[in-house]
């Protein structure tokens, strides 16, 4: 379970770009974080993750502050998929899958075990980026260079994963396999996982609570179901929505509305 | 098939061959001069000295062990810390054009050179050794600086802004080095010769000083080569995967800055070498530091003793400064990185 307790932060000392914000997220539930732009979705998931140290306030993770573990237990509770990854060098896929096993081998004289040997290939396979694991990052497309960064963060075998804009670079049918695939992790592994959306019906398709953010500051929270109405959507974004229910899935289905006449 | 096995070979044993190259280049190194003295001649100097045997005339011996050998040595060591530098300093910065200038750790440290000839300085305890240990004091000094000065833009020590540090430090060395110039007399010449890059005439001391760091850095650097690894992918993905970020940034710099102060102090400032070594070593192994370190540092001897090589023979009987050569080579193969880098 992580918490976070009026937690604040400012980029620049003036303006807050989270305010005095608490909330708490369960084992083995999928949250969505939803708002419009600027109202610190990416800041939350920093500070959750110890990317960032909050101005005030102070998360935990499984009871213990974030702030008194080292980057190497973090990563052992978290593993994270950012928004924008790069490289300098290019590496091959299999090793650059490989790095995500750092955390879980001794600092001066790692050895490479059979139990990271079965996290990499899991990865790779679940990825689908098993069959281009010898191929170097700089010959392969954007998605299937942001399915190797997933690699790496499966290669983890962390209990919480976070992805920021899951769905950047993805094209649609990547990004239904992979959520998909989260599903599944999180469903039979009871992983807990937390996501980024920008795509409202991504986020009704596979979240089970979402967080809507709007100032830095929560602007809505509960269900699924419960957040993602006609009127909430339309204060958090400023435009307005036609909300209809999917028979078959029992899933909302956002539709986006023109406000040209 | 005979093709695929070779290069699986010598894929297995990527030493083998730089290893082989880095012989043949020490005998040919100390075969050359004024006086050429051929290859089995130089095979017997070592036997003469080591095992007390007899073979060649004493005037020949004194010229291989006491003038050729410390030369190449140096050459050797001096390229090999030039080289392993830039892989640390390219791996932390992730910038394939960063070496040991970028940071203005190389025009630190020839300050501290260029200031102890200047006013004939002897440190007590040191006495001989002055002048390296100076260097590298000063070398790391100016990290000091540069890193302070850098935390206060921006306390994530930003790639960008390190590299422009590097430069605002590098330029005011410089500016340093051209007041000694202005001021100096009967200095001037050895001054000059240290802008240029020299390492003839120095004796064996010098490559046994800067051995154990050499040795130290490299261990060090080896020790961290998954880090370097995950670094080289930013320090937000290397955070992710649990990089103690700031603990190895400081730690790779000053190592850097030791093989860099030591290397200069020996030698001056010979440029390119920490540039040019891994981006070829880089394109031959890939950029795992685990096989990148070990031959970047065999290359880079490999480097720096053949420019000697060529800087004594391409106007014999007169001599080059080692740093022309290198420049000449390094030049415009930085050039072609960035156009590189550009495409990209």
């Amino acid at each position: 379970m992580i918490n976070c307790n009026q937690i604040s932060y400012s980029y620049n000392g003036i303006q807050k770009d989270i305010k005095n914000l608490s909330y708490s997220i369960n084992e083995g539930e999928w949250l969505g974080v939803i708002g419009p732009n600027g109202s610190g979705k990416s800041t939350f998931l920093h500070i959750l993750c110890g990317l960032l140290k909050p101005l005030t306030g102070d998360v935990m993770i499984d009871g213990e502050y974030i702030t008194k573990m080292s980057n190497k237990e973090i990563a052992k509770k978290i593993a994270v998929l950012s928004q924008q990854n790069s490289y300098t060098f290019s590496y091959e896929v299999n090793e650059t899958v490989k790095l995500g096993r750092i955390a879980h081998s001794a600092s001066l004289f790692p050895t490479w075990t059979d139990q990271d040997d079965i996290a990499v290939s899991n990865a790779l396979l679940m990825t689908s980026t098993n069959n281009m694991k010898k191929n170097f990052i700089s010959e392969i497309s954007g998605g299937e260079r942001q399915r190797v960064f997933l690699a790496q963060a499966f290669a983890q075998e962390t209990p919480y994963i976070f992805l920021d804009e899951p769905s950047n670079h993805l094209d649609l049918m990547h990004t239904i396999k992979i959520l998909d695939l989260l599903k599944e992790l999180q469903v039979n592994e009871e992983k807990t996982v937390v996501t980024v959306f920008h795509d409202l019906n991504l986020a009704s398709l596979y979240c089970d609570r979402i967080l809507a953010l709007k100032d830095g500051t929560t602007f809505c929270e509960g269900k699924t179901e419960d957040v993602l109405t006609e009127e909430i959507l339309e204060d958090l974004y400023g435009t307005s929505f036609q909300i209809m229910n999917n028979p078959n899935t029992n899933k909302k289905v956002i539709v986006y509305k023109s406000n040209y006449a | 098939m005979q093709r695929r096995f070779i290069q699986r070979f010598l894929n297995k044993n990527i030493f083998l061959l730089p290893s082989f190259v880095l012989l043949l280049l020490f005998i040919l190194g100390a075969s050359i001069g004024s006086t050429s003295i051929p290859f089995y001649s130089i095979i017997q100097s070592f036997s003469d000295a080591f095992f007390k045997t007899n073979f060649v005339p004493d005037d020949i011996q004194t010229i291989v062990m006491n003038i050729r050998v410390p030369r190449v040595l140096l050459a050797g060591l001096v390229g090999a810390c030039f080289a392993l530098a830039g892989v640390a300093f390219q791996g932390i910065l992730k910038n394939p054009l960063a070496d040991p200038f970028t940071l203005g750790v190389s025009s630190g440290a020839s300050v501290g050179a260029v200031f102890v000839l200047f006013f004939q300085i002897s440190l007590p305890i040191v006495t001989y050794f002055t002048l390296p240990v100076v260097s590298i004091l000063f070398g790391f000094f100016t990290l000091l600086l540069l890193i302070v000065f850098v935390r206060k833009l921006d306390r994530s020590l930003n790639v960008e802004t390190l590299i422009l540090g590097g430069i605002i430090i590098s330029s005011f060395c410089s500016a340093l080095l051209s007041l000694f110039i202005t001021f100096s007399d009967n200095e001037l010449r050895s001054v000059i010769g240290w802008l240029m890059g020299n390492i003839g005439g120095r004796g064996i001391q010098y490559s046994i000083t800067l051995l154990p760091f050499l040795i130290l850095s490299f261990l060090i650097l080896f020790s961290q080569n998954r880090q370097l690894d995950a670094m080289t992918f930013g320090s937000t993905n290397a955070k992710h995967i649990g990089i103690d970020v700031k603990k190895v940034t400081y730690l790779i710099l000053f190592t850097g800055s030791i093989l860099s102060g030591a290397a200069v102090a020996v030698s001056g400032t010979i440029g390119f070498v920490g540039l040019v070594v891994p981006h070829y070593t880089r394109a031959i192994v890939g950029p795992l530091h685990r096989k990148l370190l070990p031959l970047s540092m065999i290359n880079g001897a490999i480097f720096l003793i053949g420019s000697d090589i060529i800087s004594r023979v391409i106007l014999a009987p007169r001599e080059l400064p080692i740093g022309v050569i290198t420049s000449l080579i390094g030049a415009p193969i930085f050039a072609i990185i960035l156009l590189q880098l550009k495409k990209k």
